[in-house]
């Protein structure tokens, strides 16, 4: 079963390289970065280490970050497709859970902070952002998962064909789960531990991400 | 006629000899042209003959003619504005598409020494 990582990166020099080495130093072989259009040294240290880099010439967003890497697998002859951040919040160790998943028969496996332990998620991400995201994107998909907005995820080849990523930004994070519904595929969650940064996802953001679903809604 | 409608008079005339000079050098086509030219010249006969709008307006049950016109100029804006928008989106979808082709062909494969 040949597994890719895919890694969207916009300005991560601090961290891309530690979350690199980690992944290839636990024996994941094929790695590609999408480095969209930083402006920092990222494209300087992802082409140093034995990973495949894509370059987007201008800025394009996490979602377009994700489905140019995503059709890179796809090209390259990918089995599995995981979703992996460029920030050092998500474990490699957790890689495993998506990939038995997957094995298992499932079609798409997403990954939940609110499955495992639940420590260190930060009061007001928890009760501002994931849980009130968990009903709004219930309300606009249809299918009620256990958390929002949770980047790290893994697919077969067939589902990664068929999902379409159509948000250039943050809102392929409700898209997705609404073209699992759509193509009635297989899913699970697993828990995952997330290591909190100083940034992410803020209440602006949230609420960003709720107005491009919308928008993309009223007018496709 | 007072000053206003002159003004009026002498806008239309302006904007489209300049519209049918650029018809001639053919920077627009010929139905544009004429959709202008009727969206000008009915400016024109409401401006010279604001009674005609006045009727129309109580026809629909609007009231005052003036009314009416920036009713209808409010609705044409916003419709402009939405299908902008939309032409903005579809813009924006094709770049990513470009972006996206050009990239995946110009990869930059890892080193196989490592």
């Amino acid at each position: 079963m040949k597994t890719f990582i895919v890694i969207p990166a916009y300005n991560e020099e601090k961290r891309i390289g530690q979350v690199i080495q980690d992944l290839l130093g636990s024996g994941y072989e094929n790695i590609v970065v999408v480095n969209d259009a930083s402006s920092d040294k990222t494209d300087v240290i992802v082409k140093n280490c034995a990973v495949d880099c894509i370059d987007h010439i201008v800025n394009l967003g996490q979602g377009a970050s994700l489905r140019t890497g995503t059709q890179y697998a796809v090209d390259q002859g990918a089995d599995v497709v995981v979703h992996f951040d460029s920030d050092g919040q998500h474990q490699v160790k957790d890689i495993e859970k998506f990939t038995e998943k997957i094995s298992d028969g499932y079609d798409v496996v997403i990954g939940s902070r609110y499955l495992g332990s639940q420590e260190n998620i930060p009061f007001s991400k928890k009760y501002f952002i994931h849980k009130p995201g968990v009903w709004v994107n219930w309300i606009l998909t249809g299918l009620k998962l256990t958390d929002a907005h949770n980047g790290f995820r893994a697919m077969n080849r067939n589902s990664a064909q068929k999902i379409r990523i159509t948000q250039d930004r943050m809102a392929h994070a409700s898209e997705i789960p609404a073209e699992i519904k759509f193509h009635d595929l297989k899913h699970a969650e697993v828990p995952v531990d997330i290591i909190y940064h100083e940034y992410g996802q803020n209440l602006r953001g949230g609420i960003t991400v709720v107005v491009d679903f919308v928008k993309q809604k009223l007018i496709s | 006629m007072n000053l206003f409608q002159y003004l009026i008079v002498v806008f239309i005339i302006y904007t489209v000899v300049k519209m049918s000079l650029k018809l001639k050098r053919s920077v627009i086509t010929l139905p544009v042209y004429f959709i202008w030219l009727v969206l000008w010249l009915s400016i024109g006969v409401l401006a010279l003959m604001p009674q005609v709008l006045t009727y129309v307006a109580e026809f629909v049950g609007v009231g005052r003619g003036v009314d009416l016109a920036i009713y209808m100029a409010i609705l044409a804006i916003l419709y402009v504005i939405f299908k902008i928008y939309l032409r903005l989106e579809k813009l924006d979808r094709n770049i990513s598409e470009i972006v996206q082709k050009v990239s995946i062909q110009n990869v930059h494969k890892k080193k196989l020494d490592e």
